[in-house]
């Protein structure tokens, strides 16, 4: 059979060649630096920038020439000189709600970050402005750890509290959720079920009816003015680490703990050495999840913390936003405080997403 | 099961697993039980400082005050609250639709997910307070945006209550969306393909295949959804809390005293703990029974209505 297809001249041929080592040269070492540099460089109207912009912007009309050369090739002679394997792979109509979704939840982020780098006046400046025009002052990271005079505090300590509050009753409750999870899961005893149905119904209690009353309790015991409402009670574990933990023991096969158990070992061997490193996963995920929820919890603190030196970041964030009007130091804090929750994701990402869809106890 | 214990001293043995088992019921008990009987006892009563000695058995007076002849306040913060709730449905839809977008696309899901799922691990003060700025009327990027289209800029969180409101509930939704794509990206992920083969041999529309296949097959994390972010919805405070901010002009619902951002468990608050409107912790803990009777029974009829649509057969 004679092919229908028009040979593809070589000018196209040889496109492919320019596409594949200019385009990435041009994007990578032209474009992005060359925009960032114009978007950041300190005076605005000054020769350096206008060469900047000049220069990324014809990179730019290179770039999209040689796009449209590449679809021109494409629908003439079926040939195409490059490919970017997400858009080969991909149907363009499903990922630009993608794209413009991106774009939204990546939007208060860039101004949360960028007000941050602002110098002051410009910050608090009526017009808004899509990047620091006036350069990138860094000085409202520093007075992060140097000015607390009016709230109390300042954000370096704040965070120091939040850790602390966060760390231990995650930890002390993981272990005790743990170890009920296990009893419940593994070991025989009376009334198992009965326990169970119980703890099953506390987690229906809403929040909404003790709060007041947990500050009369807690005021009661003189614990007001110090962090223990906040460690204290998660210490004892919670009813819904328990149920997922429970859920998850269960897949633990019966005859590994019958082997141990005939090779000697009690059941607090059997739960230390055996339970506890099968479970790792299930345990580290829940250990973010809870270091995450309580890191970010606001009312709990705002009610019982009532000295300035204890405050955890969120309370602290909160005064300072009622105490300075400053746009810069206040966003400067909202990145420092997210700073942290942002590293766990990026290291944990996998875990966190896989314990949020396993701890819904839905399949999959 | 009893696999631990086949020669065990029973009673001792079995005491013991008990008490591990105790953990988190002793907890219960101590910080859960105690202030909801707490509750109960001074929901009957008239108190205006945590000295409980000062109490003043008033039976179910404050239960009548709320109910009957309670402020504009109690009313308008039941109001806020339901239109707060708008976000459930808005999110699950929204989440669905993206959910499905990012299981057709073959490279870079992971990515978009990861992407999406970041606001679930920010703190809501933080994001309260940088849609605060978002929202300015002057020099808020929403309205340099609308401007820049040729729009008029909005008071967003100023010009009435359903402007509030619906900022509100824009940032909720955007707070809320990775955790339900996640839900739904891995149930949508385990319906079986061959449905989908049969059903397209079948010359089935598309429309057809969501609603015959799909929506059934997830039915049961749309419903497991709905009912949680119902409970989560009713007993918000932080969001509207932190999007006032401090001394900032808030809309009031038809003219009235009471200001939007009042939800209930704002409005119990404000009862316990806020000076002006210092109502007592007897309506405070009243005001709380009522909000969980409330709760409990959209829990239930949501459960009930569930049992009609969520399917688990699949």
């Amino acid at each position: 059979m004679i092919s229908k297809e028009k040979q593809t001249p070589l000018k196209w041929k040889s496109l492919k060649t320019l596409y594949k080592i200019l385009v990435p040269i041009l994007l990578w070492i032209v474009v992005i630096p060359g925009a960032i540099l114009s978007c950041f460089s300190s005076r605005e109207g000054s020769d350096s920038r206008i060469i900047c912009i000049s220069i990324t912007l014809i990179a730019l009309i290179l770039i999209v020439t040689l796009a449209l050369m590449n679809r021109r090739a494409e629908k003439r002679y079926g040939y195409r000189a490059y490919e970017n394997q997400f858009i080969k792979k991909n149907d363009f109509k499903t990922a630009l709600p993608l794209f413009v979704m991106l774009l939204i939840v990546v939007l208060p982020f860039y101004v949360l970050i960028v007000t941050s780098l602002k110098s002051t006046i410009e910050a608090n400046n009526i017009a808004f402005t899509w990047w620091p025009t006036q350069g990138i002052d860094l000085n409202s990271y520093k007075e992060l750890f140097t000015y607390g005079q009016v709230i109390g505090v300042t954000m370096g300590e704040a965070i120091i509290n939040s850790f602390i509050y966060a760390i231990i009753p995650t930890a002390v409750g993981l272990m005790v959720s743990a170890l009920s999870a296990y009893a419940f899961a593994k070991l025989e005893f009376k009334g198992r079920n009965v326990m169970y149905q119980i703890l099953i119904m506390t987690m229906m209690m809403p929040g909404c009816v003790t709060m007041t009353t947990a500050y009369i309790m807690y005021d009661k015991l003189e614990w007001t003015n110090s962090p223990l409402p906040l460690v204290v009670p998660g210490c004892f574990g919670a009813a819904t680490t328990v149920m997922f933990l429970r859920e998850y023991f269960m897949g633990i096969p019966d005859a590994m703990l019958e082997a141990a158990r005939i090779d000697g070992a009690g059941k607090w061997k059997c739960f230390f050495e055996i339970v506890l490193p099968l479970g790792k996963p299930a345990l580290i995920a829940q250990l973010i999840l809870g270091f995450v929820s309580a890191y970010n919890d606001f009312i709990a603190p705002l009610i019982y913390l009532n000295e300035p030196q204890r405050y955890t970041i969120q309370v602290a964030l909160d005064f300072l936003n009622g105490a300075i009007p400053d746009q810069t130091l206040i966003a400067s804090a909202g990145v420092f405080s997210l700073a942290p929750m942002l590293l766990l994701y990026v290291v944990f990402q996998k875990r966190i997403i896989s314990g949020i869809s396993m701890s819904s106890g839905l399949k999959g | 099961m009893d696999n631990c214990g086949k020669r065990r001293k029973k009673t001792k043995d079995e005491f013991t697993s008990a008490l591990a088992a105790m953990g988190p019921l002793v907890g219960f008990a101590l910080f859960g039980l105690v202030p909801l009987v707490l509750a109960t006892v001074v929901s009957l009563t008239e108190l205006h400082s945590t000295n409980l000695s000062e109490m003043e058995f008033v039976g179910l007076e404050n239960y009548k005050t709320i109910l009957t002849n309670g402020d504009n306040r109690t009313y308008a913060s039941y109001l806020s609250t339901l239109v707060y709730t708008l976000n459930v449905p808005i999110c699950i839809a929204l989440s669905l639709f993206i959910a499905n977008l990012l299981n057709r696309i073959k490279l870079g899901q992971r990515f978009f997910r990861s992407a999406f799922f970041i606001p679930y691990v920010c703190s809501t003060v933080v994001i309260g307070q940088t849609f605060r700025v978002l929202y300015q009327q002057e020099s808020g990027v929403f309205n340099a945006i609308l401007s820049f289209l040729g729009f008029q800029k909005v008071g967003w969180l100023t010009e009435s209550p359903f402007s509030f409101m619906a900022s509100t509930i824009i940032m909720v939704v955007w707070q809320g969306l990775g955790f339900c794509i996640v839900l739904f990206q891995a149930a949508l992920a385990n319906v079986d393909e061959s449905y989908y083969e049969a059903a397209r041999i079948d010359g089935a529309s598309k429309f057809q295949i969501f609603w015959k296949i799909t929506w059934p097959a997830i039915s049961p994390t749309t419903g497991y959804l709905i009912t949680m972010k119902v409970i989560w919805a009713l007993q918000a405070m932080t969001e509207t809390y932190i999007l006032v901010g401090p001394n900032a002009i808030v809309p009031t619902w038809g003219g009235s005293d009471a200001y939007v951002s009042d939800l209930v468990v704002k409005h119990i608050y404000n009862m316990a703990f806020m000076s002006p409107y210092q109502y007592g912790y007897g309506l405070a803990a009243a005001a709380g029974w009522i909000l969980a009777i409330i709760v409990f029974i959209i829990t239930r009829i949501n459960m009930k209505s569930q049992k009609r649509w969520v399917n688990y057969d699949f």
